[in-house]
Formats: C-alpha cells, sequence, structure tokens
C-alpha cells in the first residue's frame, strides 16, 4: 500500500448529509435545552440522550413510572378524549423537536417557578390558560403566548405573574401527558422491560425498585436535607451491559435504580446500587449566579478544611459501619491566571474542588463541590478504575492539582 | 474563537466523524461519538487560541470520548463492510479502509492522525497524551502492519519536513 492510496482512501471517508443533519439538530437541541435548564455535566448527556431519543422518534428514553400526584392525575383525566388527541396532534405536527422561549426565565421566575410546580402538584392548578397562536403574525400584539408553529413561549419583559407561570406548568403537563397517552403501547413495552429487569435483580437477591426508592427518599434528607413532598418522582433500570456506554457510570455494578425526584428547575438525581441500595452516585440540578469573582488557590486553602468536615459528615452517614480510608485528598485546577479553575454549565461557572476518600480496596468516594459557596454539586463512587490517577489534566489542559488532605 | 454551534458543527463534523468512524468502526457508534465531542463543547465552552487549536482540542476530545465508548463495550473492531461500501467507490479503496480499520486501536488512531490529518509526532502526542516515542513505535508498527511504502521518508515535523524513523 502506498501513502498516495492511503489518503486517498479517506477522500472518500464523509459524513453523510443526513447524518450531518442529525448532528446538527441535536447539538442544536442540546444548546436550547441547556439555556432552558442548569444541569451539572452528567445529567446534561443524559438529557442529551433523551432530547435524542426524541429526534429519533423514540421514546424509550423516557422513565418508565413517572409518579403522578393525584391531584394532577384527576385534572388530566377530567381532559376529554378530543382535547388529548389534539394537542398530540398538535405536538407530532410541529416541525420542531422541543419548544424554545423569547426569553430566559430569570433567576427570580426559575425559583418562584420550582415551588408553584410544587404547589401545582399539590392541586394549585391556573384559572386561565396560556394563549396559543398558529404563527407568528398571530402573535403580534400579545406578550404572553404560545406559537404553534415554531414551539416558541411568547413572555413579557416584565417578570411573569405566578398565573403566567401556572399556565406555563399546566400547558406542559398537559402535552407530557397527551404524549403518554399517544404512546401507551411504547411505554407499556417500556415497562414491560424493566419490569423484567427488576424481576432479575431480586431473583439474585437485589433490592425491589420499591425498596430503591424508600432508600433514595433517605438520601434526600440524609445529603439535601430536604423533604420529597411535592416532587414528581421517576424511577427506572439501567443495565449498563445494554443501556449505555456512558465510561462515567464506573460504579462496578452491571445495573443500578436511576430514582429521580423533579420540579422544573429543581431536580435530584440519584443512582442506587441494586444489590443492596447503597448510593452509587447524587447529582442535582442548580441556578447560580453569574460573574462572581474569580476564587485564588488561597481562597480555596481557606474553605478546604470546612468542606473537608461536611464531606466526612456525609460519609459518616453514608456509611454508620465505620469504613477505614486510607488516603483522603483534595483536587483542583488552576488556570492560567493562577484563578481556580470551574467548568461552566449554559454559562454559568461554578469552581469546582473534589474531595477523595479512597479506601484500602481501591475503591473511591467523590464529592465535588463548588468551593464558592460550599455547596455539594455531586458525590459518586468509583469501584473500577483510579480516579486520582484518570487524568493529569483536565480538558482545557490545566493540570490537575491532588493534595492530600492536610496538604496546602 | 469560537462561533456559533452550527458553524462548529459543520467545520468539523466531517473530521469527527472519520475519526471516529475509523476508531469504532460503525457508522451510528461514529455519529454518537461526534454528537458527544459537540456536547461536550456545549457543556464545556472551552475558549481556543486558533482554529487548529480549536481543531486539536476537539479531536482530543473525540478520540478520549471514542477510546472510552470502545473499552466500555470491550468492542472489537469488526468492520461492518456493508457500511464501508457506502462510502467507497472502488473495490481497492474499500480494501485499503478496511486494512487501516482491522489494525489495533491504537496504532490506527496514530496512523490516521499523522497520515490523514497530517499532524507532527509532537502534535499527535500533544493530542493523545502519549510521548512522542509512543507515537513513533505506534506509526513504526501500524506501518508495518499496513505493509505501508513510504514515500519520500518519514517527516517528523510536517511543516519543516526532516528526519526519517
Amino acid at each position: 500500500m502506498r501513502e498516495k492510496q492511503l489518503k486517498l482512501a479517506f477522500d472518500h471517508l464523509n459524513i453523510k448529509p443526513e447524518m450531518e443533519t442529525e448532528i446538527l439538530e441535536y447539538v442544536e437541541q442540546m444548546e436550547k435545552f441547556q439555556k432552558k435548564r442548569t444541569l451539572p455535566h452528567y445529567w446534561q448527556r443524559i438529557a442529551a440522550i433523551f432530547m435524542g431519543a426524541l429526534l429519533v422518534g423514540s421514546l424509550l428514553s423516557i422513565p418508565v413510572k413517572a409518579f403522578v400526584h393525584a391531584f394532577v392525575q384527576e385534572r388530566m383525566e377530567q381532559l376529554s378524549k378530543e382535547e388529548v388527541s389534539a394537542i398530540a396532534t398538535t405536538i407530532q405536527e410541529q416541525a420542531i423537536s422541543a419548544d424554545s422561549m423569547i426569553r430566559e426565565y430569570t433567576l427570580e421566575e426559575n425559583t418562584r417557578m420550582t415551588e408553584l410546580a410544587k404547589a401545582y402538584n399539590q392541586g394549585m392548578f391556573p384559572t386561565g390558560a396560556i394563549t396559543e397562536v398558529a404563527t407568528k403574525s398571530e402573535a403580534e400584539g400579545l406578550e404572553f403566548c404560545y406559537i404553534t408553529q415554531t414551539g416558541e413561549f411568547y413572555l413579557p419583559s416584565r417578570s411573569l405573574t405566578d398565573e403566567e407561570l401556572l399556565e406555563i406548568i399546566d400547558f406542559n403537563i398537559k402535552r407530557d401527558y397527551a404524549l403518554n397517552c399517544a404512546n401507551e403501547e411504547l411505554l407499556e413495552e417500556r415497562q414491560g422491560l424493566n419490569n423484567q429487569r427488576e424481576q432479575e435483580i431480586t431473583k439474585q437477591g437485589g433490592i425491589t425498585e420499591e425498596e430503591s426508592v424508600d432508600k433514595t427518599t433517605q438520601y434526600m434528607e440524609m445529603i439535601y436535607g430536604k423533604s420529597t413532598t411535592g416532587y414528581e418522582l421517576n424511577h427506572y433500570v439501567t443495565d449498563l451491559e445494554v443501556d449505555s456506554i456512558d465510561p462515567y457510570f464506573s460504579f462496578g455494578v452491571s445495573s443500578f435504580y436511576n430514582v429521580n425526584f423533579s420540579v422544573i428547575h429543581d431536580n435530584y438525581y440519584f443512582s442506587i446500587d441494586s444489590t443492596d441500595g447503597s448510593l452509587l452516585q447524587a447529582d442535582h440540578s442548580y441556578v447560580k449566579g453569574q460573574n462572581l469573582d474569580p476564587l485564588t488557590q488561597e481562597d480555596l486553602f481557606d474553605t478546604v478544611n470546612t468542606l473537608y468536615q461536611s464531606g466526612k459528615e456525609l460519609i459518616e452517614k453514608l456509611h454508620p459501619e465505620n469504613v477505614e480510608y486510607s488516603d483522603i485528598y483534595y483536587k483542583y485546577c488552576l488556570d492560567e491566571n493562577g484563578y481556580v479553575y470551574g467548568n461552566s454549565v449554559a454559562g454559568i461557572a461554578v469552581k469546582n474542588m473534589e474531595l477523595i476518600f479512597t479506601q484500602e480496596n481501591g475503591c473511591e468516594e467523590i464529592l465535588t463541590y463548588d468551593v464558592r459557596d460550599g455547596e455539594l454539586l455531586e458525590y459518586k463512587i468509583v469501584r473500577d478504575k483510579t480516579f486520582i490517577e484518570e487524568k493529569s489534566e483536565n480538558e482545557l489542559g490545566y493540570p490537575y492539582i491532588i493534595k492530600k488532605i492536610d496538604e496546602k | 474563537m469560537n462561533g456559533n454551534i452550527e458553524d462548529i458543527v459543520l467545520k468539523m463534523g466531517n473530521t469527527l466523524f472519520r475519526i471516529s468512524f475509523v476508531i469504532l468502526c460503525n457508522e451510528q457508534d461514529a455519529q454518537d461519538a461526534v454528537q458527544e465531542s459537540f456536547c461536550r463543547y456545549l457543556e464545556k465552552t472551552p475558549s481556543f487560541k486558533d482554529d487548529e487549536h480549536e481543531k486539536a482540542w476537539f479531536i482530543r476530545i473525540t478520540t478520549n470520548i471514542c477510546k472510552d465508548m470502545y473499552r466500555f463495550k470491550m468492542r472489537h473492531p469488526v468492520v461492518d463492510i456493508e457500511e464501508l461500501k457506502d462510502y467507497c467507490a472502488a473495490p481497492a479503496v474499500q480494501e485499503i479502509m478496511e486494512e487501516v480499520m482491522m489494525l489495533p486501536q491504537k496504532l490506527k488512531t496514530v496512523i490516521y492522525l499523522f497520515y490523514i490529518e497530517g499532524y507532527s509526532i509532537m502534535e499527535i502526542a500533544d493530542i493523545l497524551q502519549i510521548s512522542e516515542s509512543a507515537v513513533k513505535k505506534r506509526l513504526e508498527r501500524g506501518r508495518k502492519q499496513l505493509r505501508l511504502e513510504i514515500e519520500g521518508g518519514i517527516v517528523y515535523e510536517r511543516k519543516t519536513v526532516k528526519a526519517c524513523l
């Protein structure tokens, strides 16, 4: 084989136009999605999988057990068959893969919406409904409406009222309900598959899905100090042999339960070991202000001990049996200006520091904090690789600095 | 340097697809890897010094994603002949591509970056985060396996044109 032949051969390997279009649609969808919601990195990937599934017309990624609150269920059941069918038809006829908004919600609106969504689940419904128009031209003169053709929410420049926020929540929930009704067969199939997986787990001595939910309710309280009342509950089994190729899941298990509590912008995600109900990972969405001051290494040193104490307390709560740790490290990056580097999610920066509790057997528990406010962003356990030695630098080439907890 | 996402997908999509396809030997997996790379971009919003820096970043991320996919599924390089036919006008072209894709993952990545993308050994070492001597060894082994005839010797520094292995 000659070098020139090799080069020429690869000139034929070009991405197919339809594939390029699919990728573009997918990525644009992701971009829109990220603008609407601020999720930690891993959940953006899960969201990506979900959005991707929607793009290819499949609903397989929809969690199979979505717990709908009784009040909401009753409200949805009051919709006539014609109404439900009309909503589903509208969605299916839309040439877009997701809705968008002409402006983002403000931080205050986001917070209020989360609270209102909890109240909605408890029976607080809007008195009216958002105006729906077919085209942009019909939206002229309206300050708050939904354009069916483009899937856009027209929002006023002023702050949205509680009624308007409730109308948006109601609109979205009705659409979800209509879609579920239209895809009942597919969801049933998915549910069947999930049940099979659960049966296999319990046959091998593992816990049931219901037990995993009970466990998660305790973890929610333990880690975030929150009750799950008012949250929508989703749960399903992930079989790593079949479902995921994401190397993020280094839990050293073959399957686990996903248990999520969500309400609009306030989402909590847990991965539970199906063999014994132990926590593999906990994550949550967060909304943080932008343009915060940079953080120096000295600032970080000032907070390390406090974060360590908080991490230690959490670890002790998670392992009342008193697990021995051979080493405890903290890990961070400095950017070219010497400031603590943090990744940026949808333009909102968090300044990460990881606390790594290492056991003799190589198992590592990693707690990721935002060092500015001490918020725990994520807990995860890594069993089948050494996280601490995984990479020497981050994706922008900033070297990781790893120190023992008592070292500055 | 960062443009809007559509421009970036159109600019980088083909390059990333090619390298993903070479590593993963599967069209659908390659598409997943490319999509994931752009998601990482959206997630990280990195700033780049210039186009080359941007390209190298994308290639590094994509090869890492491919490696992870490859490792995680413990895939073996089973080349789908039917898929390859879609991309090859002539059987001879298909044969060459098949040979490259049948190489072990480590070797074909280096071969691809060197011969197709035209990166220097130093640049490949930087992209793949391995030593220059590892790149040289992989190139040599890859060439041997491909029985590749080199035209005018091997160039270490593509820009300056020098030295043979």
